[in-house]
């Protein structure tokens, strides 16, 4: 079940010899040029069965889905790149975020953008918390008895949401302006404001998050338990306190997530489950431990379910999900550790 | 070690068959043993009183007393509309009065009250509460009812398991308002040959209106084929020229029975088209996908035959696309606090869509009857329920027609028993309190096996995104009563 | 240190595992005559069902090392195989099995061929395709498989008029389908323990351990990884037919993703690489998705409240979390050790060793690891 990752850490920008890191990201690359080429080639079939404007409402559609399974991707990613354990709980925790936002905004009546900072740091505490008290005493080493800490936890945690918050879908108030006309229009198709912005907000979240885990010492100390948690122990690496960090940032992500993706779900106590089977396979499909590979896996899953489903009848919405992994099944065929992922070395 | 293990195979094979020899005579008694409870009256019920006559509480149809219990002494018992239910069929241990003793009547129902629809158990409490009003008004001609609720989890096969337990434990009358589609065709089977009454079923599928092939077997609520011909009929009239239509449904039973019936109706209206169809996935986190290919075929009007957060996304992004259709939605979503409120967050209002309306909820505004709205709410808040819950509301819809069908028996030849249970779920005529003018609830046996069909388009409007809107009328009463008949006619008529 | 200590092979050993596997057998033969309950008769023959499923899960996931996210689409596909044969071909119920056997045979094989080069838990994603496509799957052929409504057998297995069960009692039924599916079930464990315990198996056990030293070695890591995703699937597909033999429903919801995890939950519960732990497994899995409702709806924990049921996710949560807690390598793990107390089964030593013995070395023999099939 562990992934070992035996890579070494990144070299100093400008670093002439790091072999291997050339040689990975020539082969990111060029796994990214061939779907990148593969979706142009379906585009151009695309425009010509239903014309431009058609096409691009699919692809805004898909891409703003994308970007929000992205988002749920990263929170997975951050935990995994620490423990290399799938946290199953963690759709449940940004439901829960979600909910406490929804609930400081309304109950409370801060302003929205307090309200969901104030959700992300609640529940990176908490997330925390249950970080010491529920994974830190097993051995770091025992996937299974920590995957079903995390089911237990998603259980325990879509029950406790429903009995507090009721089934009932309530909307949930977006960070970006909503009015009529608020959308610019391209070529006839409709991108609204909110989706740009939330676009953007991940993009920024990704690159923010991204620097930090390869600029600080923190960065360093994920990818050091990462890589061989016997070794971090021997270099003082307080093995704990950065598992714990993960949970905490991936939390944070999570109900950050949620609140961008309430907007077009609506927030009910199922929502994030839905998204978290995509966010899965968008994590899957960019590299499990690979940050920036979360969002470019999430917005490729996005783009495949809008495109195939729309432009393939036969396979209709319900095949969505279908179309999703055909896609990652396909691409892990060629890079078994996903397209920005690092391929495991095994030793005898 | 393999001298032992013979041994004792052969132990075990000459000790099976000594056992079996034993006791297979003892199976013909057993079997014809119980033949004598099967067609027996009911005990006389300890305390008589009589319904209060202020509209309430539903009163005994008076056509009741001459059916039920055949006169000749055979064990068949009959009511209106060619529906005869003869019993020799049951099986040998069944007993005509199982659940029901001189001063109570055992009901039994099975509903999700945990998992993701866990919503919808609520209707269980609605009946509960409405059922606890009768109580203690008199109950049915003297008997107590009462309901006891099983937890499925929406699970079909442990509905099966909570029915077969209900079954077997032969301490039940009848089941009413077992919820979901599939969780109930799974029983159905079942039902009939155990000869459980399996009524008024909470799934609005037209194969439960099947009298001949399942007469212990009756739907409710108006069925997808006659809502769905309301639509068609409406747009007809909407669009005298004709008028392109695209479908937006979920891939479950729900969207795929809604959108086999209004197919079934397009082609019987002649000028309609369904020009694109798009399905869902029930796991998809939105629609958003559909509404674009929706929005691609340019048609007049859409159909959304969603539930939860579904209707809500696809009114909701139809509402932002530059399409402007005629919207017409299913039942499901057709409640103001849970489809249309959530919509105003993101300065959408949800004006214009169309839905089928055949009876208020207590709490919708225009529902001229106050006075029974005032008692559910009483009522309910006495029970410690939330009055403004869509399912309580419908729980006790469902529970009039069960105190309805109840009362019929009671007055029928031979009193309350399960099979004249079954007789009343076949043949009565009822208009609950909060019925939209012109609706009723009425069966005939085999001739009418769908309770309502007929209802009214409702246009929600006057919402803004700070404060939600209502229903206005948006065209006459559509009746379509007794046009259908039973399932064998509409699938013969499709 | 153990009260008594008994040597492998020995007699005394060998009278102490017949002695156990009969009274194992005596119970489970009796279980359901002591019990006048028909639910609880039906939900040890779910367990018996769960616990074939969980056996086929544990010889891919804990004894070849790779995880499966779909098997409740390989359940479904049995289950789906004998509703169809017994509700539209008039089979019998349990000469179904054999079909189910053979096309979950081919699905597995054909689900197994990703696994040779994707592993971890990127398999588990390929994997959790097949789960999550099973449904729409079943939703796009109403005509054979009854789409969404599900299908239906009216005709519950009935059993052979000479069998001493009275089908006419209450309790009757359900005691027929427990006997029937106990001794299939039965069959399945002694199949799985001769795999694991042959030269496949312990060429599972090196592609788990060490893929590449496997293969140095000589082992065809690719036939043994398909091998082990078939013969998986197989024990999936014949716990799919047992349970429709128990309840004969199915449904698009009956197979669904939660299924698959419930099953990975039940078997590391139970204890992974261990034949016998699927049964606690399946007893945890027959607990979280069933008892715990029931119990929770009869306590009435949270009474006067309509979506009181909640109260089941959260009490299954906490339960898993204390199981977890107090049993970290599962029920059998914990059982073994509590047996060791007691008794302690040492490999037998090897005739003459003395000869081959140092001199001046008075060792202790260490405590073997022990691995039990």
């Amino acid at each position: 079940m562990a992934i070992t990752t035996t890579g070494r850490p990144e070299a100093p920008p400008g670093g002439p010899r790091d072999v291997l890191a050339a040689r990975r990201r020539r082969s990111a690359a060029h796994g990214l040029g061939v779907v990148a080429a593969l979706l142009a080639a379906f585009s151009v079939y695309a425009i010509i069965d239903g014309g431009f404007q058609l096409y691009l409402q699919r692809v805004a559609d898909g891409v703003l889905n994308g970007f929000l399974y992205g988002m749920v991707a990263l929170a997975l990613v951050l935990v995994f790149k620490a423990t290399g354990v799938i946290n199953f709980a963690q759709g449940a925790m940004g439901m829960v975020g979600t909910f406490l936002a929804f609930t400081f905004a309304e109950k409370w009546s801060l302003p929205l953008v307090l309200a969901i900072v104030v959700a992300m740091v609640v529940s990176a505490g908490a997330a925390a918390g249950i970080e010491r008290v529920l994974i830190r005493p097993f051995d770091p080493g025992n996937h299974l008895a920590i995957t079903i800490v995390t089911l237990a936890l998603y259980l325990a945690f879509n029950a406790l949401a429903a009995l507090i918050w009721g089934f009932d879908p309530r909307g949930f108030p977006t960070l970006f302006p909503h009015d009529a006309g608020d959308f610019f229009s391209i070529g006839g198709a409709r991108l609204y404001y909110t989706s740009v912005g939330t676009a953007v907000l991940i993009l920024v979240v990704v690159v923010v998050l991204q620097l930090v885990l390869s600029r600080t010492k923190l960065g360093l100390a994920f990818r050091c338990v990462a890589t061989s948690v016997e070794s971090s122990r021997l270099l003082g690496i307080h093995i704990g306190r950065t598992v714990q960090s993960s949970w905490a940032m991936a939390a944070a992500v999570g109900t950050l997530a949620g609140c961008l993706a309430a907007p077009t779900t609506y927030l009910d106590p199922t929502f994030m489950d839905k998204i978290l089977i995509y966010a899965f396979a968008a994590a899957t499909l960019g590299g499990l431990d690979s940050i920036a590979g979360s969002v470019v896996g999430g917005v490729l899953v996005g783009l495949a379910i809008a495109l195939l489903t729309g432009y393939i009848p036969a396979l209709g919405g319900q095949f969505g999900l279908g179309c999703a992994f055909f896609v990652i099944i396909a691409v892990l065929q060629f890079k078994p550790a996903g397209l920005l992922g690092r391929r495991s070395q095994e030793r005898v | 070690m393999t001298h032992r293990w013979q041994r004792s195979l052969a132990t075990v094979v000459i000790g099976l068959a000594a056992a079996a020899s034993v006791t297979a005579c003892s199976h013909e008694d057993s079997k014809q043993a119980a033949a004598t409870k099967k067609c027996g009256p009911s005990p006389a019920a300890t305390a008589q009183s009589t319904t209060p006559a202020d509209g309430t509480i539903p009163v005994p149809n008076p056509d009741s007393k001459n059916w039920g219990l055949s006169a000749d002494g055979s064990c068949v018992y009959t009511g209106p509309g060619g529906y005869n239910l003869d019993l020799t069929g049951c099986p040998s241990t069944w007993d005509n009065n199982a659940g029901i003793t001189a001063s109570d009547v055992k009901l039994f129902t099975s509903m999700p009250h945990s998992g993701a629809l866990a919503a919808y158990g609520q209707i269980g409490d609605g009946i509960k509460s409405y059922l606890g009003y009768v109580n203690a008004h008199g109950g049915i001609a003297g008997r107590k009812v009462s309901l006891d609720v099983k937890d499925d989890q929406y699970q079909p096969d442990k509905t099966r398991t909570n029915f077969e337990q209900a079954v077997q434990s032969n301490g039940y009358a009848a089941s009413f308002a077992v919820l979901g589609s599939p969780n109930n065709l799974n029983l159905r089977d079942y039902a009939n040959q155990n000869c459980m009454g399996q009524l008024e079923v909470a799934a609005s599928d037209n194969p439960f209106g099947d009298p001949q092939k399942y007469p212990w077997t009756t739907g409710f609520g108006l069925d997808y084929y006659n809502e769905s011909g309301v639509w068609a009929s409406w747009l007809k009239e909407k669009f005298p020229q004709g008028a392109k239509i695209a479908t937006i449904s979920i891939g479950n039973a729900l969207g795929t029975s809604y959108i086999n019936g209004f197919k079934r109706a397009v082609k019987q209206t002649p000028g309609l088209t369904i020009v694109n169809e798009q399905t869902n996935d029930v796991s998809a986190p939105n629609v958003d996908n559909e509404v674009t290919s929706a929005a691609a075929s340019g048609a007049d009007a859409v159909v959304i035959a969603e539930a939860g957060t579904f209707c809500t996304q696809a009114i909701g992004a139809i509402e932002k696309s530059s399409w402007k259709p005629v919207v017409v939605a299913a039942q499901p979503c057709a409640q103001i606090q849970t489809t249309y409120t959530p919509l105003g967050k993101q300065g959408l209002t949800g004006n214009g869509t169309n839905v089928v309306r055949y009876y208020y909820a207590p709490s919708d505004p225009d529902n001229p009857n106050t006075q029974f709205a005032k008692l559910y709410t009483d009522t309910v808040k006495g029970a410690g329920l939330d009055p403004a819950n869509g399912q309580t509301a419908n729980g006790w819809f469902w529970a009039w027609y069960v105190v309805q069908v109840l009362q019929d028996a009671s007055t029928m030849k031979g009193g309350l028993t399960r099979a004249n249970i079954a007789v009343a779920a076949h043949s009565y005529d009822s208009t609950y309190p909060l019925m939209v003018k012109g609706v009723k609830g009425k069966v005939k046996g085999v001739e009418d096996a769908y309770p309502f069909e007929a209802g009214q388009m409702y246009t929600y409007t006057g919402a803004t995104p700070a404060a939600p809107g209502h229903f206005e009328t948006a065209g006459p009463l559509i009746d379509n009563e007794g046009k259908l008949g039973n399932w064998e006619k509409a699938q013969a008529g499709g | 240190m153990a009260a008594f200590t008994v040597e492998e092979g020995t007699r005394a050993h060998r009278g102490i595992r017949w002695g156990s596997a009969l009274l194992a057998a005596a119970v489970l033969i009796v279980l359901p005559l002591l019990t006048g309950s028909v639910g609880t008769i039906e939900s040890f023959t779910q367990i018996a069902c769960y616990s074939v499923a969980i056996l086929g899960l544990g010889l891919l996931t804990g004894h070849c090392g790779q995880i499966s996210l779909g098997h409740s689409a390989f359940v479904g596909l049995g289950g789906y195989t004998t509703v169809i044969l017994v509700a539209d071909h008039g089979w019998p119920y349990l000469a179904t099995i054999p079909v189910s056997v053979v096309l979950c045979l081919i699905a597995g094989a054909v689900v197994g061929i990703p696994a040779l080069r994707i592993r971890g838990l990127y398999l588990a994603t390929v994997t959790l395709a097949v789960a999550a496509l099973f449904p729409v799957l079943v939703d796009k052929f109403p005509s054979f498989t009854g789409g969404t409504d599900g299908k239906f057998v009216p005709q519950e297995m009935a059993s052979p008029d000479w069998f001493f069960v009275d089908p006419y009692t209450e309790t009757g039924p359900a005691t027929d389908h427990y006997y029937a599916v106990l001794v299939v079930a039965a069959i399945m464990f002694l199949i799985a323990r001769n795999i694991v315990r042959s030269r496949t198996g312990r060429a599972m056990h090196a592609v788990r351990d060490a893929p590449l030293s496997a293969a140095a070695s000589g082992i065809r890591v690719a036939r043994v990884k398909i091998f082990a995703f078939a013969v998986s699937a197989a024990f999936a597909g014949v716990a799919g037919s047992l349970l429709v033999i128990q309840v004969p429903a199915v449904s698009d919801s009956r197979f669904d993703l939660y299924l698959s995890i419930f099953l990975l939950v039940a078997l590391i519960a139970g204890g992974s690489a261990s034949i016998a732990g699927a049964v606690p497994g399946a007893i945890v899995f027959v607990v979280l998705r069933t008892w715990i409702a029931d119990w929770a709806q009869s306590l009435d924990l949270l009474s006067g409240r309509p979506d009181g049921g909640q109260i089941v996710g959260i009490a299954s949560g906490a339960l898993l979390i204390a199981f977890v807690f107090l049993l970290p390598g599962g029920v059998i793990d914990g059982l073994g050790r509590l047996r060791r107390r007691v008794l302690e089964i040492v490999p037998r030593t090897p005739e003459g060793w003395q000869r081959h013995r140092f001199t001046g070395t008075a060792t202790t023999p260490t405590r073997p690891a022990l691995r039990e099939g």
